[in-house]
């Protein structure tokens, strides 16, 4: 049994001939909370979507909650759950009809009761009967947050959680997303560019710049190796370094 | 082993389900799921009406006519059903949810085909309604055949349809004309409403490679005749057995081209 919620060794893909993750080697903490930081292209997504198992790494292995993701696939997949931005529910169907779908689609036990108690957690109980396609931002992001929750998942990866959010509701969701991690013992593994979010919410933070892993750790012991006073002076310099090897 | 039947039981019914979602408040996709069908007898049903009254009074070639616009409504809504089911998940961006649950591609793909077989059924009633009520003509008059024409005339569409979806996930959105072409351009070479033998010798080489013409060869022989050869749909099964495995594998060639390159994520409007 592996140590690891997610484990990959020198995961690769290349897109035409070009890099964009490079031999990349992660180790995440079971129960842990995990931010992906780092500019647009520097394989934030791509990184996601082959733990999701929805892209093919051109070389490398993945296993998550001890399992390979290539070989087991069928074993993992109910204990894990996601939401993205780049990602929707379909809109002409209502809350509930995509929640009772994709909790048949995890094999959910009571999964009346289930939907009605994350509705009643993330107060979505008014727009259940509403198409998902004529929600705000704000109540798709819960929506879609219900959804990702419907598995209880042992892990959960979210790409930019709280993107479009008006600060109260981004506010809010990461709060939610904390007490489910801590009360489930879920291990949380998000993708954002939000460095307040990523300095309050995370234990561990791995940056990514280019494809490879530039720098990680928790964020005051980045705060400090890079003589910084937050995580966005520590982003914006290692994003200028970049630029200067340009 | 009867645990992981349940559950893949549950997730192809998951999918169902999400499609009768789709369709029970949508009188827009319920109104274009039956009016092809209806149209395309009523025109078809009123030409061969015209030629009977100016050209002969033989009403075999009407019903001939009528037969062959049911039955290829049959292999045609099957197929685009299948593209226009796949579609509404790229058009709602929902692929990447979908392939990143527990469901599998195979599971998906019996969803998908059940799916589109019951909306087939479900839009081809009212165009065996009108066929015996304007044009005095029953599907059934086929008798136990019947069952064997819509047997492998859906069977030839579900595995025709699966093509149609892998060059969708192979090439994306880009390529939803060619889904849209693809689903009518072999319907020629089937010879629905003549005979093979009208097609010039080559196209007939291609027109014999399909299991639906047999179909169609065999009900116009039996409308005509009123013999038919059970060896054309003999030759229309094992067509169809053939070309189902090479879809499958083309599907699965497509599905794997789709991970590669990311097309299930990104895959959208």
């Amino acid at each position: 049994m592996r140590s690891f919620a997610i484990e990959t060794s020198k995961l690769k893909k290349v897109f035409d001939n070009q890099v964009v993750i490079n031999s990349i080697n992660l180790q995440i903490q079971y129960g842990s909370v995990t931010g992906l930081l780092g500019g647009n292209g520097a394989g934030k997504t791509t990184t996601l979507s082959m733990l999701l198992g929805l892209l093919s790494p051109t070389s490398g292995s993945i296993y998550l909650l001890g399992h390979d993701l290539e070989t087991q696939r069928s074993l993992i997949a109910p204990y894990i759950n996601f939401s993205s931005p780049y990602v929707d529910l379909p809109n002409r169907l209502t809350v509930r009809q995509n929640l009772i779908v994709y909790g048949r689609l995890y094999g959910i036990k009571g999964l009346k009761d289930r939907v009605q108690e994350l509705s009643e957690k993330l107060q979505i109980t008014d727009y259940l009967d509403r198409r998902y396609g004529s929600l705000s931002a704000g109540q798709r992001t819960r929506a879609s947050l219900a959804k990702s929750l419907l598995n209880a998942p042992r892990l959960l990866l979210l790409d930019e959680p709280t993107a479009s959010l008006d600060p109260d509701t981004a506010d809010w969701v990461r709060t939610f997303l904390l007490s489910y991690c801590t009360s489930t013992g879920a291990t949380l593994f998000m993708a954002s560019h939000n460095m307040r979010e990523v300095e309050n919410m995370c234990q561990d933070v791995i940056v990514m710049k280019a494809g490879n892993i530039v720098a990680r750790g928790s964020p005051q012991n980045l705060i400090n190796s890079f003589g910084h006073s937050n995580m966005e002076e520590v982003f914006l310099d290692i994003a200028r370094q970049f630029h200067r090897t340009l | 082993m009867l645990i992981s039947v349940q559950l893949t039981l549950q997730r192809i019914g998951a999918l169902f389900l999400r499609h009768i979602f789709l369709h029970y408040e949508s009188w827009p996709r319920l109104v274009e799921m039956l009016y092809w069908p209806v149209i395309n007898m009523a025109t078809w049903g009123f030409t061969s009406l015209y030629f009977i009254k100016k050209y002969t009074d033989s009403p075999i070639i009407s019903a001939t006519l009528v037969g062959a616009v049911l039955l290829l409504e049959i292999y045609l809504r099957t197929i685009t059903n299948i593209l226009v089911l796949f579609l509404e998940e790229i058009w709602s961006r929902n692929l990447g949810h979908l392939f990143a649950s527990p469901l599998s591609i195979i599971e998906y793909t019996v969803s998908l085909v059940l799916s589109a077989l019951t909306r087939m059924f479900i839009a081809i009633i009212p165009a065996i309604l009108l066929a015996s009520y304007l044009f005095n003509f029953s599907l059934f008059s086929l008798g136990l055949s019947l069952f064997l024409y819509v047997f492998l005339l859906a069977f030839n569409a579900c595995w025709y349809g699966l093509l149609v979806i892998s060059l969708l996930l192979r090439f994306g959105l880009a390529a939803e004309w060619l889904g849209w072409m693809s689903a009518w351009i072999m319907t020629p070479l089937l010879a629905p409403y003549y005979p093979v033998t009208i097609l010039p010798p080559f196209l007939q080489i291609v027109a014999y490679a399909l299991p639906a013409t047999y179909v169609f060869e065999s009900m116009k022989e039996q409308m005509n005749q009123h013999t038919s050869h059970s060896s054309n749909l003999l030759i229309a099964l094992l067509l169809n057995i053939f070309y189902s495995f090479v879809a499958a594998w083309i599907l699965s060639r497509a599905y794997k081209a789709a991970r590669n390159k990311g097309s299930l994520l990104q895959m959208g409007e």
